[in-house]
């Protein structure tokens, strides 16, 4: 009696396993998918996009990530911003409320690259409720607003000013470098020549404001926003929705004229795997998080959903960094040595869809980029002979450090083998993101070997080689205390070559140099997996902003 | 009461603090240089010593001022509150299947020990308590979200549509049913004990089943 009931308990047990199994087991989605609409853009319906995470606040002075930079894109406008296209094309820079992107042949920049003047389009008007036109004294106003908030990030983009540091000290009422020529031109001076000085000038940080409205909504401007772009954000609910309409007083503006949606929806905390299934079951039209990492190869290969899929290269780089101050990584044969004993083309594979192999500094998409340029090459013996020539011929012992956050577990164990078999017996120190991001900048971490990643703050080299690789400081974003004068000497003249092509030319010559003196390993580029619905039209993935969505449109209408 | 409060009040500002990261670095990002994060640990005090920032935490916080989120700059009483009506329906729900399923499952195993019933209500406690509820989760909104489609998948609509809250609900619930009918298969009186603390009514319920119990047990013996 008692062995039967023993059996019918298995039994049961095991039915409920069954059970569990037979649900999870079913891959293939259930929803209608409608043939991919006409070509031609529509006006009209409400565009949702799923986010797991939520903008901290839409206060441009303040936000820097990619949630609050897409989403403040549909409301504040700067003079300045990228076009919108895929690939290569999309790192141009086009006027966006300035008449025209300021060059050394239209005068709008002058006395050597220290002198920038923005003519302001005219008919600009703020969004309702506020409606008054837009001047170059709101410009004034807002960029110093900006310059003033103890928790503005990106000052230091604009301290190079004339007047700023006097002005953020306390020290002026007024930036004087900041100048209101007349009500539709603002000039900017520079205390030195900064040709990568416009870029500076298509962030978020420098949209135009509304004084009225910041007086109205007071500490409330970071969940009300309010500014002259296409879109108005008409109501924040947080943690769950954030809804925006067409805004009436844009369609005056030329260029960027596409409002194609009525109303767009961005359904905050949301999951990417449940994203996912709401778009396959057609209540989501974009993923804001794109296709999670472990059902991305499923989604590509399926014959229903594959072709909505859209992948494009993000313009950031992982990379292995080496300090230069710490024994033995001192000694360049031995950098050298690391460069050619990883094996970075396992990584890709690894990492299945989600990386590109780099094997320079800049990545695809940022000028400077050049394809099938390769700086070391994946060469064990060669690395074991360079480790016997800087005196190391049975390796060393080492640690290599990175945050605790996948795919960087996974990545460090490869390290580690391609590290031990030329010899270097590196053991693995994992700490938590935030933990590990102030760890590294230090000098007292004495880090000497650690994981790297950057991402652009805008599109040119300089922003790359700037923070990385010149002046080092403590607490910096140059992790391998790296400094060559060289590089540095490079890096100052480019700041006033005005001949664009001559400039990228420069930043390639200091590249040479950096990877000769290898205080870097470049691993890999991120790509981004997005998809979209069947009924989504014009998507794509811009390689600075990722997503455009004033310029996505729904082709049924609704 | 007070005490524990305290302790808690402590140790949480300790953990984060503690933690060997930097808060201003948190609230820039990565690409903020040195100046930046200088800034901003001076507009926030995180440079003074800190038990001095302890102590303006504490003083802020008895006098009924939680302070602003450093992330959102909006007031953190408020941010609570905002969150509170969806938390309050998923506990609600959570408490509904926490009794729906425990409170009869408890009871069947208490009055039929041994029996077939009771073993499989067993393996059922176990495995509830086994699952990890996230995975459970996942279970549910691919079962009964997706294949099925009965419930939505995840979101929040406020109070007028509470089926958004019923998945949830349930997941919490099973882990909960599930410690519930195995404590309750130890005896009566731990029942007892965490009912009365609910609702007297459910008190009232499993007195009764207690009384009828004995009651029809001491007629077969054929006493009274």
């Amino acid at each position: 009696m008692k062995t039967r009931r023993i059996v019918l308990a298995l039994v049961a047990l095991a039915a409920l396993a069954a059970l569990a199994l037979a649900l999870t087991a079913c891959g293939s989605s259930t929803s209608t998918s409608s043939s991919p609409g006409s070509s031609a853009p529509k006006s009209g319906g409400t565009l949702r996009v799923t986010f797991q995470g939520e903008p901290t606040g839409l206060d441009p002075a303040i936000a820097w990530e990619t949630e609050s930079w897409t989403i403040e894109r549909l409301t504040y406008q700067t003079f300045l911003t990228y076009a919108s296209k895929p690939g290569a094309a999309g790192s141009q820079l086009v006027p966006d409320l300035a008449t025209e992107v300021p060059t050394a042949a239209n005068g709008g920049i002058s006395n050597g690259g220290t002198v920038f003047t923005f003519h302001l389009k005219p008919n600009i008007k703020f969004a309702p409720p506020i409606n008054t036109a837009v001047t170059a004294a709101d410009f004034k106003w807002s960029f110093e607003r900006m310059m003033k908030m103890p928790l503005a990030p990106a000052t230091f983009f604009y301290t190079d000013i004339v007047g700023a540091q006097a002005y953020m000290d306390g020290k002026a009422e007024h930036i004087s470098g900041f100048k209101v020529v007349d009500p539709q031109t603002v000039q900017i001076t520079l205390k030195k020549p900064n040709v990568a000085f416009l870029y500076a000038m298509t962030m978020p940080f420098t949209s135009v404001m509304s004084k009225a409205w910041c007086a109205k909504v007071g500490k409330q401007i970071s969940r009300k926003p309010l500014g002259t772009g296409p879109y108005i954000i008409t109501s924040w609910i947080p943690g769950q929705e954030i809804t925006a309409v067409r805004n009436p007083n844009f369609s005056s503006q030329g260029v960027r004229g596409e409002q194609w949606v009525d109303k767009m929806d961005f359904i905050l905390s949301v999951n990417p795997e449940m994203a996912l299934l709401k778009l396959e079951r057609g209540e989501v039209d974009v993923l804001g998080d794109g296709i999670p990492p472990a059902d991305y190869l499923r989604t590509k290969d399926s014959p229903q959903w594959g072709k909505y899929v859209v992948s494009a290269p993000q313009i950031a780089w992982a990379y292995l960094f080496m300090n230069v101050l710490a024994k033995p990584f001192d000694n360049v044969k031995v950098r050298q040595a690391i460069n050619y004993a990883i094996d970075a083309a396992k990584i890709q594979k690894v990492l299945a869809g989600q990386t590109q192999q780099l094997n320079q500094i800049f990545p695809r998409g940022l000028p400077g980029y050049q394809a099938g340029k390769q700086f070391y090459t994946y060469d064990p013996a060669k690395a074991k002979q360079l480790l016997a020539e800087a005196g190391y011929p049975n390796g060393f012992k080492t640690t290599y450090y990175t945050d605790n956050v996948d795919p960087q577990p996974r990545i460090a164990q490869l390290i580690q083998n391609d590290l031990a078999a030329v010899g270097i017996q590196a053991s693995i120190k994992l700490m938590d993101r935030a933990t590990y991001d102030t760890f590294a900048t230090l000098k007292k971490s004495h880090c000497g070997l650690g994981w790297g990643y950057w991402w652009q703050d805008f599109t040119d080299p300089s922003d790359w080689i700037g923070p990385l690789f010149t002046n080092p400081v403590n607490g910096g974003q140059n992790c391998s205390f790296y400094e060559n004068p060289r590089v540095t000497a490079l890096y100052n003249a480019s700041n006033s070559q005005l001949d664009p092509a001559k400039r990228i030319q420069m930043f390639q010559q200091m590249e040479d140099i950096i990877m000769q003196d290898a205080p870097t390993v470049p691993l890999y580029q991120p790509i981004v997996n997005g998809m979209h619905s069947p009924d989504t039209g014009g998507f794509y993935l811009h390689p600075g902003y990722i997503f455009d969505f004033q310029y996505y449109w729904k082709t049924n209408g609704q | 009461m007070i005490v524990v409060l305290f302790f808690v009040s402590l140790f949480t500002f300790l953990l984060f603090f503690l933690g060997g990261s930097n808060p201003a670095k948190a609230i820039a990002g990565t690409h903020a240089t040195p100046q930046v994060l200088a800034r901003i640990n001076e507009y926030y005090g995180f440079d003074k010593p800190l038990w001095t920032q302890y102590g303006l935490y504490l003083w802020h916080l008895v006098h009924g001022d939680m302070g602003t989120s450093y992330q959102t700059q909006q007031p953190v009483a408020t941010a609570i509150l905002q969150r509170f009506p969806a938390t309050a329906m998923v506990a609600l729900w959570g408490i509904f299947f926490e009794l729906a399923i425990g409170i009869p499952v408890g009871m069947i195993s208490a009055l039929k020990q041994y029996s077939f019933r009771d073993r499989a209500f067993t393996v059922f406690s176990l495995l509830g308590i086994a699952a990890p509820s996230f995975w459970l989760g996942f279970i549910f909104l691919f079962a009964f979200a997706f294949k099925i489609p009965i419930f939505p998948l995840g979101g929040y609509d406020g109070w007028l549509h509470p089926i958004y809250g019923v998945l949830p609900g349930l997941v919490l619930a099973i882990g909960a049913a599930a410690l519930f009918s195995v404590a309750s298969t130890l005896g009566y009186l731990s029942i007892v004990f965490v009912l009365s603390s609910l609702s007297p009514v459910f008190l009232i319920i499993l007195a009764y089943v207690f009384l009828h119990e004995r009651l029809s047990r001491t007629q077969q013996l054929g006493v009274a």
